[in-house]
């Protein structure tokens, strides 16, 4: 089994230290079980955002590779935009 | 820290995951969590919309504009409805050049407090403080 690793925080801000107490009050956990929960959910959205940042590059390069030169001007995103707006 | 915190409208979003520049580095910060966006639900319509036009009119791939829509809506945006906007939407058409659809992002910038930006020169011209990328 992999030894799960130990964390020593130093100059934790008193006031975010209550937020975390009484969070820890109100799930009915311990002070550490709340931190932990808390870096568990960070870890997540920082792996998740890192993941549509990703996706995001790959989307532009796949549409750089139908436009190498740019877009036309009558397909610019904001031209396609304004035009749909003001049919409407 | 605060965060940064916008309103973004449908042209900043489709330009940001269209094309590198200022507009990518915007999108890439909302998706990243660096900085807090918000949009009426409106933003959902007008990118599938303007997607549909792309796909339809210049044989631009399904798939990549499926994917585009998908991002949209796993990213952190946060999607307001129009409803309790509306009334403030109708006042600022009616008393500006405004359409009542451009109305929803000024009328949500105004309620939040906070910039809003967008890649389309005409909204950017109708809405003071509103901020205009590429």
């Amino acid at each position: 089994m992999t030894p799960v690793p130990n964390l020593h925080v130093r100059d934790v801000p008193p006031e975010a230290l209550d937020v975390l107490r009484d969070a820890a009050r109100r799930h009915r956990r311990s002070l550490n079980a709340e931190i932990v929960e808390a870096l568990v959910g960070y870890a997540e959205r920082q792996r998740q955002s890192e993941h549509l940042v990703e996706r995001a590059a790959a989307l532009r390069n796949r549409w750089k590779e139908l436009f190498p030169d740019g877009f036309p001007p009558s397909l610019e995103p904001e031209t396609i935009i304004r035009r749909d707006r003001d049919t409407r | 820290m605060t965060r940064a915190e916008v309103v973004l409208d449908a042209s900043a979003v489709v330009r940001g995951l269209s094309r590198e520049g200022r507009a990518s580095e915007v999108v890439d910060g909302v998706l990243a969590g660096a900085t807090a966006a918000h949009a009426p639900d409106l933003v959902i319509a007008e990118i599938a919309s303007a997607l549909s036009l792309a796909v339809r009119t210049e044989a631009r791939s399904l798939a990549a504009a499926q994917e585009a829509l998908e991002l949209v809506a796993a990213s952190p945006i946060v999607v307001h409805a129009c409803g309790p906007l509306a009334p403030a939407a109708l006042e600022v058409s009616a008393t500006s050049q405004l359409s009542a659809y451009d109305a929803f992002y000024a009328v949500l910038a105004r309620a939040l407090d906070v910039p809003l930006v967008t890649a389309d020169r005409k909204l950017a011209a109708a809405v003071p403080e509103a901020v205009l990328i590429s």
